[in-house]
């Protein structure tokens, strides 16, 4: 196996209620092949054995696919190493002796629960407000009943990518979510079961957002940076193409009615 | 209004005001010809109806108005998005913006404002000319001591010497520097904001998105230092009331030798 272990300090952000700071902690003898989520382990069960309270902290699969974890190390959300999740990053990016800074996700629409642990319920309700189907349900149809381009499914599978975890708000300089609402929208925009209620689905998405609070995009492309599944920012252009084309349509649908008081 | 509107808003503004800083370069840069060019392309837009002159200004400062005002909702929204900031600050992109990590979210509300600061005293040095610039407006004028003639014979005629009146507002470093400073600041705030304007209406994608930023760079770089050359000329001396120093065809043979200038 691998050779030497590590020792760190960590400044990890501690929270009840409302108000938190960093409380400073010391762990030794941590092996390079632990990934951060076993770190953080280690960590509690060391606080635990001196009679204090462990650092509450999101994780589920711990297979990089579930979109839980959500901690912001050093500044960057789910670490250093491009294109994993906090749960797929090990020690072994991590020098022996380092400092390192854990803070949860940042933004007024993921208020923190505790310590590193924040409420992403304003993703739940962008996806209820449109990022669906309203499709009959049954028995499964035939998978090529309805041809789709080896494109399109390609390009509607990279946005699908979106495991919905926040880093794209997390690192972005205004909280923005839309690379989150780029890759659900463009997800369900590009494939026939969705293109029925593509302008419906668009308008409702972006409206939930920014009732959420979220800030804007400012095109510095933190969020592509920070994404641990690659969505780029082509989707957050075809959101906006999107959105754009749905806003001139409502404003000049049919009413199908006539106008009160007219001939 | 919603945030995407707004950021259609801030794109096209943005757009009619790049297409009219490139206008007013490609006007400008007849500094570096004889100094009836200039006057001449003066007489020839003042001759402009003032209806059709009052409408491009009136566009102008909407969209002027409207960048800013849709710029301030933006950047209050933006700050009240992240109530409490990080303690550890870093970027891990290489946009132009990302630069300059430490201004996190304020790059282009920072320079915007300092642009806003130049524009009204640009306007009020060379376009009001107001008093405190040091501008006499009449001195320039049709029967001012600076005013300048074009053409000859029965064409001749007295017009704003418009090339006078920029050397004289040129020819104090203070004044000067502040427009180099400013033009610095329109550097930055073209070098993300010519591309980003294409992303925020979603005509970009992965594989356009490092071109347009060279674009943008490029252009950014074209304007700020077609601009900065004019202060610039007229401080080293370069351009002087008669033309360029220098330069065949804009003056007499005679007069272009280089010598110390004579005192006055």
């Amino acid at each position: 196996m691998s050779g030497k272990n590590l020792s760190l300090t960590l400044r990890v952000w501690r929270q009840t209620g409302t108000t938190g700071k960093f409380e400073e902690y010391k762990v030794t003898d941590i092996s390079e092949d632990s990934s951060f989520l076993e770190m953080m382990d280690i960590l509690n069960e060391q606080i635990i054995k001196n009679g204090g309270e462990p650092v509450a902290f999101d994780h589920d699969c711990r297979e990089g696919i579930c979109g839980m974890c959500s901690m912001t190390i050093n500044g960057m959300p789910h670490g250093p190493l491009p294109g994993v999740t906090t749960c797929q990053l090990h020690m072994r990016n991590f020098k022996d002796g380092e400092t390192i800074t854990i803070e949860p996700w940042r933004a007024r629409p993921f208020p923190v629960i505790k310590d590193l642990v924040v409420d992403r319920t304003a993703f739940d309700k962008i996806i209820q407000s449109g990022g669906f189907i309203s499709i009959r349900t049954g028995s499964a149809i035939d998978a090529n009943i309805i041809p789709i381009p080896k494109d399109v499914a390609d390009r509607a599978m990279d946005a699908a990518e979106c495991i919905g975890c926040g880093a794209c708000v997390a690192s972005c300089k205004n909280a923005s979510a839309m690379l989150f609402v780029g890759a659900k929208v463009s997800q369900l925009n590009s494939l026939p079961q969705g293109k029925a209620e593509k302008d419906r689905r668009t308008l409702a998405m972006v409206k939930t957002m920014d009732d959420a609070g979220f800030g804007s995009c400012t095109n510095y492309g933190e969020c592509q940076a920070a994404c641990p599944k690659g969505i780029t920012l082509d989707f957050i252009a075809q959101l906006n193409r999107d959105y754009a084309v749905a806003k001139v349509k409502d404003f000049f649908k049919s009413t199908g009615k006539k106008r009160a008081g007219g001939d | 209004m919603p945030s995407l509107v707004k950021k259609y808003l801030m794109a096209i503004t943005g757009l009619v005001l790049v297409g009219f800083a490139v206008g007013h370069l490609v006007g400008n840069l007849q500094m570096f010809c004889a100094p009836d060019k200039i006057n001449r392309y003066a007489e020839l837009l003042h001759s402009m109806p003032p209806a059709a002159l009052w409408s491009i200004r009136g566009f102008l400062a909407l969209c002027v108005l409207v960048h800013i005002r849709v710029g301030i909702m933006l950047a209050k929204e933006n700050r009240a998005a992240r109530p409490e900031q990080y303690e550890f600050k870093t970027s891990r992109n290489a946009s132009p913006a990302s630069k300059f990590g430490f201004l996190g979210n304020l790059y282009m509300p920072l320079s915007g404002v300092v642009l806003l600061a130049f524009i009204v005293f640009h306007l009020l040095h060379f376009t009001v000319r107001a008093a405190f610039t040091g501008i006499v407006a009449a001195d320039y004028d049709k029967g001012g001591k600076f005013a300048a003639t074009l053409g000859s014979g029965a064409e001749a005629r007295e017009v704003f010497n418009v090339h006078a009146m920029v050397v004289d507002g040129f020819s104090h470093p203070a004044v000067s520097i502040f427009y180099i400073v400013g033009m610095i600041l329109l550097f930055a705030h073209l070098a993300h904001g010519t591309s980003s304007m294409f992303q925020s209406v979603g005509l970009r994608n992965e594989k356009w998105r490092p071109r347009l930023d060279l674009l943008a760079k490029g252009l950014a770089v074209v304007v700020a230092a077609g601009f900065i050359a004019i202060p610039a000329a007229v401080l080293a001396g370069v351009i002087t009331k008669d033309g360029v120093k220098c330069c065949k065809g804009c003056q007499p043979a005679a007069s272009c030798t280089i010598e110390a200038p004579a005192s006055k």
